[in-house]
């Protein structure tokens, strides 16, 4: 499993000092906020959408809506938790509505199915094993890449996604299970 | 252990082994374009800038529909050259799809909207431009979304959608203006250059031109 890179999240003390400073208005403590949570927002924002662009503009809406929403930040979880429930809430939103304009522009009647296409013209089991995550329903696959790519807890990504940890752990589960059977035609190469 | 339990093992050690490597992100976070562009969004709009409201932030969603259009427009662009390769018994871009039961009239529907939407794109980006303060985080914004559409005028310059002589004439012009507002320094006098873009819209007619030809239909260029 990789390690844990939600570090940083338990800096009560500085961070009850730094929310302050920047409610306050001082622009030096609103980057500093910035500058500690960024990468952690950009790296699950660019890992669900696989895109520089929409990467960049959910990780900007995400501030965005966290400085004018951080006077009601009560501290009950922290600043990271906290801004991660924002992320998430952008990203799973985001991603729906990119969703709902692709599929508008191009019907079913007018395009393969992507997912099918791609799949048989690449042989690599890795690209297989990405073609079958990006296929997942984007509520368990926010888990999996939260959990198995990125290294969070399921108490992290309980209070990220607003649900309980044995709930997130259920969608791991599922998650598993269906990129398990989306490859069982290849269990000969990942198992070896 | 049983043999369900080793594969579900097996399956598990490749998911450990492998699953790091889906959609990477980029060693170095772009974190002074998104913060320009953080600033931009709140300080442009007086009504969400004040610190500890409610409201979504209205132009981070403007933003936003903004870029969603883009992702719609591009898919669409490339969708409908890769068509028109096809209907042309070429082999399509490289990434895109192949589609070989597609019929040219249905080529040429993808081509007329990928064309209407492209210059409702650019009427927007040029109106904007036209009625923007110089701002040089706004001018940054207005180049990059400039970028966009240049990319995309080439596009449809180098496809069928390009032969129309009417059609071509107006998106060389509009690919000139294009180019000078992705080249115009942000620095260096802004408000020169911002005069001479703005005199080449007068000379061209390129915005009066992009209304028209969407009022008469995509095959009118004049």
């Amino acid at each position: 499993m990789p390690t844990n890179r939600y570090e940083g999240a338990h800096d009560d003390v500085d961070e009850t000092q730094l929310v302050a400073a920047v409610l306050a208005g001082e622009a030096r403590a609103e980057r500093e906020l910035y500058d500690r949570h960024v990468d952690r927002v950009y790296r699950l924002a660019f890992r669900m959408a696989g895109d520089e662009t929409l990467a960049a503009d959910f990780t900007q809406d995400t501030f965005v809506r966290a400085f004018e929403r951080l006077g009601d930040f009560r501290g009950d979880s922290s600043l990271a938790t906290w801004l991660h429930a924002i992320a998430s809430s952008v990203i799973l939103n985001g991603l729906k509505k990119v969703k709902r304009i692709r599929s508008r522009e191009q019907t079913d009647d007018e395009l393969p199915d992507v997912a099918v296409t791609r799949r048989m013209a690449e042989p690599d089991l890795k690209l297989k094993l990405a073609r079958a995550i990006d296929a997942l329903p984007n509520g368990y696959r926010m888990v999996f890449v939260m959990h198995d790519v990125e290294g969070y807890t399921h108490e992290e990504i309980g209070s990220a996604l607003g649900i309980q940890p044995g709930t997130s752990k259920a969608q791991l589960f599922r998650a598993r299970a269906k990129l398990r059977s989306e490859l069982a035609e290849f269990a000969g190469e990942w198992a070896s | 252990m049983s043999d369900a339990e080793k594969v579900e093992r097996q399956f598990e050690e490749f998911l450990d082994r492998e699953a790091r490597a889906y959609n990477a992100p980029p060693e170095i976070v772009p974190r002074d374009v998104m913060w320009t562009a953080i600033q931009s969004a709140r300080s442009t709009d007086p009504a969400t800038a004040g610190r500890g409201g409610t409201q979504p932030g209205a132009a981070a969603l403007r933003r936003r529909r903004v870029l969603y259009s883009w992702v719609g427009m591009a898919a669409t662009l490339v969708i409908g050259i890769a068509i028109g390769n096809v209907a042309r018994g070429r082999h399509p871009v490289a990434g895109t799809l192949s589609l070989p039961t597609v019929a040219n009239d249905t080529a040429s529907t993808m081509y007329q909207v990928a064309t209407s939407e492209h210059l409702a794109r650019a009427e927007a980006l040029l109106t904007v431009f036209g009625t923007s303060p110089n701002d040089a985080a706004l001018d940054e914004q207005l180049a990059s979304w400039a970028r966009d559409v240049l990319s995309n005028t080439r596009l449809l310059l180098d496809s069928p959608a390009g032969r129309d002589p009417s059609r071509r004439r107006l998106l060389e012009d509009l690919e000139r203006v294009l180019v000078e507002i992705v080249q115009r320094s942000p620095t260096a006098g802004a408000g020169e250059e911002r005069s001479h873009i703005e005199r080449s819209l007068e000379r061209t007619q390129v915005l009066p031109r992009l209304r028209s030809a969407q009022l008469n239909g995509v095959n009118s260029g004049t």
